[in-house]
């Protein structure tokens, strides 16, 4: 959302996907374009211009501004999971059933990768673009683990060295996934007791990110040769 | 006639080679000419630092702040953990979701406020202004 507007998006077949100020007013109902649209995730760009919208079996790009559609793209035979986009505002990261996440462009609806080797069957994973530059995608997995890939340059920035982690979505393995974005699993770390539900790579420091589990714990990530946190790190500071 | 600056796209391309090489690659800056660049695993998170045990229950969220000086997480114990991210200590638990598990999270750009929604039997999206810890709507 930006400072000014909430963007809401449901399952509910009249509200599907609505724009709100923040004084409660509905000033945009996207679900009364589109019939029985039910939302199973929305990202808006950085730059405020892009909403997509995953619904059951389509992904759509709308403008923000005139809330036109632009694009379209029917997905058959997987379900739509999460969608992340990248700083850039130009990619986008989508999650699917049978363990897929794709890598594609925005505005053309090119998949420029696809990351696989995670485990999922029945859950939700989400992804993220993560590390410096986002040359990494995080997931978690449904396995224990929290995968790493990174990512590779895609050729019109070839010159800009823009490359970015991606964040694999958490896993039912209780893994998390660390993808390259050249499609290179990097690291497979076995994160939580039960399933992660979600990973965030820390905005602004390249070396930490943060897993949320099942098991009731949110666990830090920092490199081998980072120091350690100072006594009495995260506990509370007594005003509950 | 060699074209014009050959060198430095020569150069150009001689980095982007070693980045896409280089596995655990996690700077955005340039790298050095003077050596063969590699990056360490060392350097790359991949161990467990901390353990954030406040929560009763499955959690199901987390999202760090824009600026990255916070990070929120959301449970099925019906509440929101806002902590600083120096030391991780709590800066507000809020717990007006009632009965309903919190699902999702969204941070303003402005980081001032948080908007979050939850299941049954709430079905709501609340706003809270994270510096009071106040539900702002």
């Amino acid at each position: 959302m930006d400072s000014r507007h909430v963007v809401i998006g449901s399952q509910d077949d009249k509200f599907g996907c609505t724009v709100w100020d923040l004084s409660g007013f509905c000033l945009h109902n996207f679900g009364k374009d589109i019939a029985k649209l039910r939302v199973n995730d929305l990202a808006i760009s950085p730059n405020g211009q892009r909403l997509v919208i995953l619904s059951e079996s389509s992904i759509i790009v709308f403008d923000f501004d005139s809330y036109e559609k632009i694009y379209e793209w029917q997905v058959d035979d997987v379900k739509l999971m999460s969608v992340t986009i990248s700083q850039d505002s130009r990619h986008m990261l989508v999650s699917m059933s049978q363990a897929h996440i794709q890598l594609m462009e925005i505005d053309s609806g090119k998949v420029i990768h696809r990351f696989e080797g995670h485990q999922q069957k029945d859950f939700i994973l989400r992804s993220a673009f993560g590390g410096a530059d986002e040359n990494f995608v995080v997931s978690g997995s449904e396995g224990m683990l929290i995968s790493v890939l990174s990512r590779p340059p895609s050729p019109p920035s070839r010159l800009l060295f823009n490359h970015m982690p991606i964040l694999t979505p958490t896993k039912q393995d209780s893994r998390i996934y660390i993808w390259r974005s050249n499609g290179l699993l990097i690291e497979a770390l076995d994160a939580h007791a039960g399933c992660v539900n979600s990973v965030a790579w820390h905005p602004r420091d390249p070396s930490t990110f943060a897993s949320a589990g099942d098991d009731c714990r949110v666990k830090i990530w920092r490199p081998l040769s980072a120091p350690p946190f100072p006594a009495g790190s995260g506990g509370s500071n007594g005003c509950g | 006639m060699i074209p014009e600056h050959r060198l430095a796209s020569l150069l150009d391309e001689v980095k982007e080679g070693w980045i896409e090489r280089c596995q655990y690659h996690n700077t955005a800056a340039s790298p050095s000419l003077y050596l063969d660049h590699n990056c360490t695993k060392d350097d790359f998170p991949t161990r467990n630092a901390l353990e954030l045990k406040h929560h009763t229950d499955q959690v199901v969220f987390v999202q760090y702040s824009n600026d990255g000086s916070m990070l929120a997480s959301t449970s099925k114990d019906t509440t929101i953990i806002i902590y600083e991210t120096k030391t991780y200590n709590i800066l507000h638990q809020l717990e007006q979701h009632e009965k309903s598990d919190v699902v999702h999270l969204a941070w303003s750009p402005d980081d001032q406020r948080i908007i979050t929604c939850c299941l049954q039997p709430e079905n709501a999206a609340r706003i809270w202004d994270v510096k009071v810890g106040f539900r702002w709507k």
